[in-house]
């Protein structure tokens, strides 16, 4: 995928940002109207 | 080519390619490099090479984040401390990841979903941003209106519309540049919260210890409270502005053309890596101290609810005595006005992106009418959503 790919820590920093905002956008939805 | 904007032919005229571009963008334009390596003072190179990273990184801080914070440290007091040191490399990395985005494929990110991906991922995703910045909108400026209204008596309800009116003029008839140039610097308000932090003169282990070991609780105060913590800080508007800002940072350097602007220096990536970081880092030290200022002042001495603008504005007692609220109304309406152009203006670029409409924010308001009417349109919903 060329020479412009990330590197391993920006890959595995990314997904836990990606993980900890879906786990967060869950949150809010369950707790909507509380 | 006369037209600097970057136009619906700049999103066709390259077929889409498999892999990311290579690494060099085309030469015989402007650069950055060049303008850094030129400066002989490494203070100076260093502001020189600070651009949308910091932007970004300073409306971050918008009203709501500040009043999100505030509340956090009122009502838990140190408890949420952490999270100012465990969301900086996440923030830092994503922002990156969307800079990068932009300056490699040379499109924003809503340009880099049209391209590449089915509308049924475009669409929505540009659907959910719109809906989100336009809610967003409407409580920022209600914020600088209530700041506004702590030294101007002034009806808050009054305030609005004439606040919004003179945003949505200077985004379409003025410059953004020159509003952010303005008002960054009264966004400089905001480290107030770090003298009153330690003027308030905090148990400094107990600081210490929420912030590098805390005691995680999993009550439904504290969760909410992680959760608008989260949504505040890491922001989709921050990733689409930051990958449009990119292309539009390129535009300004001559790179009018999609092919003229694919691809990055080495040089560039690592400018690019120190600007967002260096935004992040002004980003999350504001969010640190006003969860210190906050807790130090308001909860210690048990207010734990923050109704208005004027009970925020007592965590800068310490610092700034009677002045208090005025320097916390400066602070909020420096963030106000740098967020809210940040807020939709990101909404009319995904949207001008998805739909391959012309675009830009130095673009004059007949070149790219759609997108500057996206930008009036989110603003006036985001009132009247409020009022």
């Amino acid at each position: 995928m060329g020479d412009r790919v990330n590197g391993r820590v920006t890959n595995i920093l990314g997904w836990i940002a990606t993980i900890v905002m879906w786990a967060a956008a869950l949150g809010m939805i369950l707790t909507w109207g509380t | 080519m006369d037209d600097h904007r970057v136009t619906e032919v700049d999103a066709e005229d390259d077929p889409p390619s498999p892999t990311i571009p290579h690494a060099e963008p085309a030469s015989a334009t402007g650069s950055l490099e060049a303008a850094v390596e030129h400066e002989a003072n490494p203070v100076k190179r260093f502001f020189k090479l600070l651009g949308p990273g910091l932007i970004t990184g300073a409306a971050d801080d918008d009203p709501s984040g500040i009043g999100t914070y505030a509340t956090a440290g009122a009502a838990l007091g140190f408890a949420t401390l952490w999270t100012a040191i465990v969301t900086l490399p996440l923030m830092a990395v994503v922002q990156f990841i969307c800079a990068k985005i932009g300056m490699v494929s040379g499109r924003g990110l809503a340009g880099v979903l049209r391209q590449y991906y089915p509308r049924t991922v475009l669409y929505p995703a540009v659907l959910g941003l719109v809906i989100a910045n336009t809610i967003n909108v409407g409580t920022d400026i209600a914020a600088i209106a209530a700041a506004i209204n702590m030294f101007l008596p002034i009806p808050i309800t009054a305030l609005v519309v004439p606040i919004a009116v003179i945003i949505v003029v200077l985004q379409i008839w003025g410059s953004y540049r020159l509003m952010a140039r303005i008002f960054k610097w009264l966004t400089v308000t905001l480290f107030a919260y770090i003298g009153a932090a330690f003027l308030a003169q905090p148990d400094w282990r107990e600081v210490v210890q929420a912030t590098f070991l805390p005691r995680l609780r999993f009550d439904h105060q504290y969760l909410t409270t992680l959760l608008a913590i989260l949504g505040t800080t890491i922001s989709p508007y921050l990733f689409f502005w930051q990958a449009s800002e990119e292309v539009e940072e390129e535009v300004s350097m001559g790179r009018t053309r999609l092919s003229q602007r694919k691809g990055a220096t080495d040089t560039e990536l690592k400018y690019e890596q120190l600007d967002t970081i260096t935004g992040m880092i002004f980003c999350n030290v504001v969010f640190y101290f006003v969860i210190l200022a906050a807790a130090a002042t308001l909860h210690a001495t048990g207010k734990t609810e923050i109704q208005s603008a004027t009970d925020a504005a007592q965590a800068l007692r310490p610092l700034a005595g009677d002045a208090a609220a005025i320097l916390f109304a400066l602070g909020l309406i420096g963030a106000g006005f740098l967020a809210v152009p940040v807020l939709s203006g990101s909404a009319a670029y995904a949207v001008a992106e998805a739909f391959g409409w012309k675009y830009g924010l130095d673009a004059k308001p007949s070149e790219a009418k759609r997108f500057y009417a996206v930008i009036a349109v989110a603003t006036l919903v985001g009132i009247l959503i409020d009022s």
